[in-house]
């Protein structure tokens, strides 16, 4: 019986590990619709290489826009982490920057706001990362923008991460203090075994049967009393001892540092444009998801106002850029725009927009139609003659359509399987 | 076969302590361990974490607890005063595991950014205060105070490197331990739950380090007395009533 539990066993965790895929990523699919679509809209990410050398930099940028119609099932953006996500202390955060401010210890966003981020990571542990930018909230989680895999590729045997302190030390931090650690632990091991020892060495379950039988001085001797009274002052001499000889060591030390940065709003600049000072206006009249065409259909109300023609030119919403092939032949993913065309300067027009591609699939964003709050979210760009881009929020309820085989507003055959676009 | 000659009795004897010991051992390893990750978590686990207010003050007040029922257990049936130093060594060794098996071997943070709080000196401390007192409640009192006051001053003749000046490149003045905190990233480790430095002790400056650790033994003198019956209750010897 035993043996064939065994086996069994084995064969359970034989057929587990082999079949078990590599984590290749983060689970960022996974991530509710709304929560991609309608908190942190991450737009412009670039990674300045694909592979590093241990110790070598590398730089990762990017815009993130906060959604005005915050759910209400994520906490306010109140107090905010810029980070990025990786495998553990693969690649270290040498520099994080938000709108040109350093961001080392956590801040605040908000609603409606755009802000530019830059990470200078170095390599560190030989292998490959998918490299994500992030923003974590507090109470609400950590918010994923899109990853790319990048190589740290070399032999990271004998790596340094020295930093010079402000009394003109050199220190690496990968050692440091590892000679004092294990120096301390060790002689507070050993006393720590030596008097467990002094006493385990006496016979141990014997002395259930004598206490309140024999005399107490039988079981701790008047020598006992004399070694703990020892130990208790050799301990408080010790640790005084030390404790002094350390700060002769170390005269000039700080405390953890909990401060909070204020971070500027994102100033415009010619190239690009901000929602808060954004002159395009956009109302959003309707959006219609069709599931089995994998497409997204919205119609927005746009009044040009600003002072040159404006094109609408992309549309950008969980981690995904959909951009007018017109504007952007290279893009992977293709936006619709009826009536296509330069908006003049203080028209208003009714545009529609279809975003049509199995990525809303292998996304998982198909699943908005499931969330408990249907609404979708995103930003929608518009260019002028010389590509300077506006950005504008756009949102409202999605109604699902499931026609088989069609998109929401053509009905065209571009359905596809998703496994097509990995 | 015939029981064995005297010689052979005591060996016997010695051999069935050493198994339960290390039974024991393990026993404690797992359950002081878990309680440990589950109560003091982040502020053991991390340089970053060990602060004036916080560390110092949370740390002995959760990690009073075992120590005090097994002293307990040990000096009232065994008249042992190691109950304290057996728990304490027995989570040393299962946070050392940890530490170098998970937080280095696999997921590759520096040993000395995972380094566990040094606890030795303050079980040593309760140790003897019991035997040397042989009361329940002045070990509570002074052991109970001795436990936090020593925690700081054992763990700072490791921890004062770490809290060197940096004045990184960006503009901020940081400690070693916040720059390795921003540098080794844990991605689900955002900094603003770092709960450190935070309170209302702001008329002591500096010096809160004292007031804390004060406050920690008061507490944990309150706490030792609470898990010495926790001691009693579990070391209770029930017995059925013959019908």
């Amino acid at each position: 019986m035993g043996i064939k539990r065994g086996v069994l066993s084995a064969i359970v965790i034989g057929v587990i590990a082999v079949t078990a895929g590599t984590a290749w990523a983060h689970g960022e699919r996974s991530q509710e619709p709304f929560l991609r679509m309608r908190t942190i809209t991450f737009f412009d990410n670039h990674w300045s290489k694909k592979s590093v050398k241990p110790g070598e930099m590398m730089e990762l940028t990017g815009r993130f826009h906060v959604y005005s119609e915050w759910p209400r099932a994520v906490y306010l953006p109140e107090s905010i982490f810029v980070h990025y996500s990786v495998p553990g202390p693969s690649m270290l955060k040498k520099e994080a920057w938000l709108n040109g401010v350093p961001v080392i210890n956590s801040t605040g966003i908000e609603l409606g706001g755009d802000y530019e981020s830059k990470m200078v990571i170095q390599g560190r542990v030989t292998g490959t990362y998918h490299v994500h930018p992030m923003v974590n909230i507090e109470a609400g989680g950590p918010l994923v923008g899109p990853g790319e895999f990048v190589t740290v590729d070399g032999d990271w045997t004998g790596f340094q991460n020295n930093v010079k302190t402000i009394t003109g030390e050199t220190v690496d931090m990968e050692r440091l203090g590892l000679g004092r650690i294990a120096g301390w632990w060790g002689l507070w091991i050993v006393i720590g075994v030596f008097w467990l020892y002094y006493w385990a060495r006496r016979p141990f379950f014997r002395r259930t049967d004598q206490v309140g039988k024999v005399p107490e001085e039988q079981l701790v001797t008047p020598g006992d009393k004399t070694f703990a009274l020892v130990m208790i002052i050799g301990t408080v001499v010790l640790v005084g001892a030390g404790n002094a000889a350390t700060k002769a060591a170390y005269p000039i030390t700080i405390p953890l540092q909990a401060g909070r940065v204020h971070v500027p709003e994102l100033k415009p600049t010619t190239a690009f444009t901000p929602f808060k000072q954004a002159t395009v206006k956009v109302k959003s009249l309707d959006g219609v998801y069709t599931v089995p065409g994998r497409s997204m259909v919205m119609n927005l109300e746009v009044t040009n106002g600003s002072n040159r023609p404006q094109q609408l030119g992309g549309f950008v919403s969980a981690n995904l850029q959909f951009r007018d092939p017109g504007l952007y032949p290279d893009t992977r993913l293709k936006l619709k725009v009826e009536p296509y065309g330069p908006i003049a300067p203080g028209q208003t027009v009714k545009v529609t927009l279809d975003a049509t591609d199995a990525e809303w699939e292998y996304q998982r964003l198909a699943e908005l139609i499931y969330d408990t709050d249907s609404r979708y979210g995103g930003i929608v760009e518009f260019f002028d003659a010389d590509k300077n881009r506006q950005i504008v929020e756009v949102g409202g309820p999605v109604i699902p359509n499931f026609e088989a085989g069609s998109t929401s507003e053509s009905g065209a055959k571009k359905f596809r399987r998703s496994t097509e676009y990995k | 076969m015939a029981l064995m000659t005297p010689a052979q009795g005591v060996w016997l004897e010695r051999r069935t302590d050493i198994v339960w010991i290390l039974v024991a051992f393990g026993a404690m390893v797992g359950g002081f361990h878990v309680h440990q990750m589950l109560t003091v978590g982040d502020w053991d686990f991390w340089l970053d974490w060990k602060d004036r207010r916080w560390w110092v003050t949370l740390t002995p007040i959760l990690l009073i607890t075992f120590p005090a029922a097994v002293q307990y257990i040990l000096w009232t049936n065994f008249r042992l005063p190691i109950g304290a130093t057996f728990c304490i060594m027995a989570l040393h060794f299962g946070q050392w595991m940890n530490r170098i098996i998970n937080f280095y071997g696999w997921a590759w943070f520096p040993v000395n950014f995972v380094t566990p709080t040094l606890m030795i000196p303050s079980a040593i401390f309760l140790d003897t205060m019991l035997m040397l007192t042989k009361s329940y409640m002045f070990t509570a009192l002074f052991g109970g105070m001795g436990f936090s006051l020593l925690m700081y001053p054992a763990n700072w003749v490791w921890l004062a490197p770490f809290h060197l000046a940096v004045h990184h490149p960006t503009g901020p003045l940081m400690s070693v331990a916040d720059l390795m905190g921003m540098e080794y990233v844990r991605s689900a480790t955002p900094e603003y739950i770092r709960i450190i430095e935070r309170g209302t002790l702001r008329t002591f400056g500096r010096d809160v380090t004292p007031v804390s650790a004060w406050f920690g033994g008061f507490v944990s003198g309150l706490v030792y007395l609470w898990w010495v019956f926790m001691g009693k209750w579990f070391g209770k010897v029930y017995f059925l009533k013959q019908t």
